[in-house]
């Protein structure tokens, strides 16, 4: 009876064991029970069950911080057997780091990039609850200010509306009191207008000023840091006036510092209410310009479709009134603005970030397949140290781990190197991008830890299959003398796969560089070279027609003629009744002077006449287009009825056709071409549109100044040129395809390091074949070719791999564009011209230098 | 050549004087008569794995018995190496109190 009770307690027993591998240290457990009894029989059984729980702890203790201990120096080992590892093959490792490096590299940058695109708008705290006022289906996304003015009023919901407006190149003056003379002045880009709710809904900082009150008066004005640095220095503008366009003066309530991740742009925020003084307050709250970015904020708790039916219902009867079609509401969330470009000033490119991210992830695969090629093939090098240390005793698990610390190190140098690289390579990323990112993101500890973790993951998941393959071998093979290779056929497998991915991305890259040359040279159907457009100011405006005379006398000026903005930019939507449909159209205003200007040509009827004063207000001239949507057979003579009208380019009861031009691509070739209307009315027109002769354009430009400010002192004088800002819809599209072709190269550049290492391990295991052949006779050039052939057939593989998957991709990028240039064969065969190229090139290169080898070096290992 | 540490020192002279006998229990039985300390056995046995890891000890693992529970024992003896280790640790602390008087406190 008395044994039963000796015996330590079990649970502690349990516990213990737990922490006891399968090794002697079970025997301590002997031992404590030993001294446990004869506690027990000494001092009683509780005093002996506490000493040996106190035993328990102490120990478990210890074995922790000794099984740390050892492994760190066993883990310090390993890194010394790698590095020497390194030192010892400098041109593998080399070739090796430096493909991982430049992957991870890459990776860093698109991941900057791409976390900035994500990050649009996150910063404003109420992020969940802001919505932007617009059709259902994106139809259209702009409101007149009645509509925010009557969410405001009559939505409960709505606790908060934002109005926001925005107009291009303004000038700015700043008189200095007591100092006149030394006036500052400067271009606004972005002028734009806003509720004074704009600083209770978007998260905006403010420097100077209370945001309470700054926009609540009208004229009152709000500068960014950076356009009150322009103006007025380090000095506190509150308080200041600046004058706006020569014209009204405006008090500044303050100085904010907008975050660049802010869809909306803006250099200066003025209140909306002034608006109401600019152009007048009925216009204000009218349902006549429909320009405005609407916000609306909701309660925490809200049910987005509950309040955009009850805005639907608000506005059914005066929008039908006006335009004869109901409207139906939705509200768009914040989160979503930026990606869909909602008439936004900045736009995302949510597909292409997407294609980013997986070029990225491409990149990181072919740099991870070179390690585990590379690593494999050179199985036969390590053979010895291998067998070595199996016959010694080492087991195949702490092999296995030997080797992925091995690859993880590798990692971790490549990563070192990347994280230097990507550094170095940000200035020149950031001109690519257009962009401004900076390494903030990360230094910030959730990234470090992220990316340490995927460095290990990445070093781990290359270092697998080397690690498992090499611990596998077998002793006996390296002293029987065999050579090991490694699957020869999985080797393939890999760089079949790396051609694919290469393969892709050149044919993605010429076809992206073809559809973008494409439409740079596609005939749009106007002229658009060597023409100027700027706004009229003021004065302008009320002697146009002297103005024209003047212009028209410069020698240099072929062309004058005024319209209302950019074709397809600026435009009234207006709605049209035919035979019992009613539709809306854009409708533009011009001169007669305009077709001739742009060289557009008349396919049916006439244009508009100058000497025809009937004419104005009163015809309208269509393009192919809008007959299409009107469904009319003869346009010519057709005549329009209506019997209201709201703010209209057309301000008689009757319109009546007179003509129709021939189609022309007024807006980007993403887009089909949309139907317009041409009328003249005095009233709209506001920009300029010269057309200069090239032969003496610097001469014609000054003539053009001059004669600015010959009748209108005192405004700046400031102009584009019509092809420069057209290209300027294509920059996105042109930016997208420089980074891609640096992405591209980069990644072949990889696959070609990859390659090169592999060719020479491939030659170099088979110099004692080739000094055979040699002996019996081959010639140079026929063992060059007969290494060619073999990776030939692989890169024709990869071909026949790549050329579908690329088609169909590249066949999914082009559905952006209404209009893509035809689909050809030739970025498919320069493709697989270039991959044999390389390939040919390298493996050349490689087999040449043991082809011209001596035999007798090869052979005399025997 | 390492200097041994005094709780190497310490448990060494215990091993050695304990001859054949030398296991967890009794080294720590050993170690308790000659200093007062009483040593663990966990901690103990990491120690001596490290000592023997370093050289100075080597192990023996003897059979089971009953009374431990059905686990074995492991013997620890003192190497060669070892013992040169004591030697020299010896030759050190006589070469330190060298001429030294019996009672350092009071003689400046």
């Amino acid at each position: 009876m008395k044994k039963i009770y000796m015996n330590p307690p079990v649970t502690a027993k349990w516990l213990f064991s737990l922490f006891t591998g399968s090794e002697e240290k079970k025997t301590i457990l002997g031992d404590m029970e030993e001294y446990y009894k004869e506690i027990a029989a000494d001092e009683g059984i509780i005093k002996a069950g506490l000493w040996f729980w106190k035993q328990l702890l102490f120990s478990i203790f210890c074995f922790l911080k000794h099984s740390i201990y050892w492994s760190i120096i066993m883990f310090g080992s390993y890194m010394k057997i790698a590095f020497r590892n390194i030192k010892r093959h400098k041109g593998y490792s080399f070739i090796n780091i430096a493909g991982l490096a430049i992957g991870i590299s890459i990776f860093l940058l698109i991941g900057l990039y791409v976390q900035n695109e994500y990050s649009y708008d996150k910063l404003n705290k109420n992020i969940s609850r802001i919505y932007k006022v617009g059709y259902v289906n994106k139809q259209q996304m702009t409101m007149p200010p009645a509509v925010g003015k009557g969410i405001s009023e009559q939505i409960t919901e709505a606790q908060k509306t934002v109005r926001f407006k925005f107009r291009r190149d303004y000038y700015a003056k700043y008189l200095p009191a007591g100092s006149p003379g030394r006036e500052v002045s400067t271009v606004i880009r972005y002028f734009a207008w806003a509720d004074p709710d704009v600083f209770d809904v978007f998260t905006i900082p403010f420097i100077a000023g209370n945001p309470e009150t700054a926009l609540s008066k009208p004229f009152s004005i709000v500068l960014t840091g950076s356009l009150s640095k322009r103006l007025f220095g380090n000095k506190n503008p509150v308080g200041e006036k600046i004058q706006i366009n020569n014209n009204h003066f405006y008090t500044v309530t303050g100085v904010i510092d907008p975050p660049g991740n802010f869809h909306l742009t803006f250099d200066v925020l003025t209140s909306f209410c002034t608006l109401g003084k600019t152009i007048g307050q009925t216009e204000l709250d009218s349902f006549n310009s429909w320009n405005l970015a609407t916000y609306v904020m909701l309660p925490e708790e809200h049910d987005k479709n509950h309040v955009a039916a009850k805005i639907s219902g608000l506005f059914r009867k005066p929008i039908f009134e006006l335009k004869n079609i109901e409207p139906e509401f939705d509200l768009y969330p914040l989160k979503d603005c930026y990606f869909s470009g909602f008439g936004n000033i900045k736009k995302g490119n949510l597909q292409g970030t997407r294609i980013f991210i997986g070029v990225a992830f491409f990149i990181l695969v072919i740099a991870c397949i070179n390690y585990i090629n590379l690593a494999t093939a050179r199985a036969s090098k390590r053979a010895k140290e291998i067998g070595i240390k199996k016959v010694v005793g080492s087991s195949q698990k702490k092999l296995i781990f030997q080797f992925l610390s091995e690859s993880v190190l590798f990692c971790f140098l490549a990563a070192i190197g990347g994280l230097i690289l990507a550094r170095v390579l940000l200035p020149e990323f950031n001109s690519l991008i257009n962009g401004s990112l900076t390494f903030d993101f990360f230094y910030n500890p959730v990234f470090i830890i992220s990316f340490t973790t995927g460095i290990i993951g990445t070093g781990i998941v290359s270092g697998l299959y080397p690690a498992f393959y090499l611990s596998s071998i077998k002793p006996g093979i390296i002293l029987k003398g065999e050579k090991l290779t490694g699957s020869a056929r999985f080797r393939q497998i890999m760089i079949v796969f790396q051609f694919v991915i290469s393969a892709v991305l050149i044919i993605g890259t010429l076809t992206v560089y073809k559809q973008l040359d494409f439409m740079r040279n596609k005939d749009l159907g106007f002229n658009k070279e060597h023409v100027i457009n700027f706004n009229l100011n003021r004065d302008l405006m009320k002697n146009k027609s002297i103005y024209k005379e003047k212009l028209l006398a410069t020698s240099g000026v072929m062309d004058v003629s005024f319209s209302q903005g950019y074709p397809g930019k600026v435009y009234n939507w207006e709605s049209f009744e035919h035979n019992g449909k009613r539709t809306g159209f854009a409708v533009f205003s011009i001169d007669p002077d305009y077709f001739k200007t742009y060289g557009l040509k008349l396919k049916e009827g006439r244009l508009f006449s100058k000497d025809k004063n009937s004419d104005k207000f009163r015809t309208c001239i269509l393009n192919e287009a809008a007959v299409k949507e009107f469904g009319l057979e003869s346009p010519v003579g057709t005549v329009f009825h209506r019997e209201k009208w709201g703010s209209s380019s057309f301000p008689s009861k009757d319109i009546e056709v007179i003509g129709v031009v021939e189609d022309f691509h007024f807006e980007s070739l993403h887009d089909i071409i949309h139907p317009l209307v041409f009328s003249w009315n005095e009233g709209w027109l506001w920009m300029s549109n010269i057309r200069i002769s090239p032969e003496n354009a610097t001469a014609a430009l000054a003539s053009v100044k001059n004669i600015w400010n010959e009748l209108s002192p005192g405004f700046p004088f400031e102009y584009s040129f019509l092809d420069e800002s057209f290209d300027r819809q294509y920059k996105n599209d042109e930016r997208f395809m420089n980074i891609f072709i640096y992405f591209t190269l980069l990644g072949i550049f990889i696959a070609f390091l990859g390659l090169f290492g592999l060719a020479a391990f491939t030659v170099e295991r088979r110099f004692r074949e080739i000094g055979i052949r040699k002996v019996l006779g081959a010639s140079v050039s026929s063992i060059v070719f007969l290494l060619n052939t073999e990776y030939s057939r692989l890169v024709i593989i990869a071909n026949i791999i790549a050329w579908p998957v690329a088609w169909f991709a590249m066949d999914r990028w082009l559905q952006n564009f209404a209009y893509r240039a035809g689909t050809g064969l030739s970025e498919f065969v320069f493709t697989g011209i270039i991959s044999a190229f390389i390939t040919v090139m390298t493996v050349s290169f490689q087999s040449l230098k043991a082809a011209l080898a001596n035999p007798v070096k090869s052979l005399k290992d025997e | 050549m390492k200097i041994l540490s005094r709780s190497d020192e310490i448990l060494l002279l215990a091993i050695y004087r304990l001859k054949d006998n030398a296991y967890g229990v009794s080294i720590t039985k050993e170690v308790y008569k000659k200093t007062g300390k009483k040593l663990a056995l966990g901690p103990l046995w990491v120690s001596l794995d490290n000592l023997s890891k370093k050289g100075y000890l080597a192990k023996k693992i003897a059979d089971p018995t009953p009374e431990r529970g059905g686990r074995g024992k492991i013997y620890y003896e003192l190497t060669p190496y070892g013992l040169n280790a004591l030697e020299e640790i010896r030759d050190l602390q006589a070469s330190l109190w060298d001429g030294l008087p019996e009672a350092l406190s009071g003689n400046i």
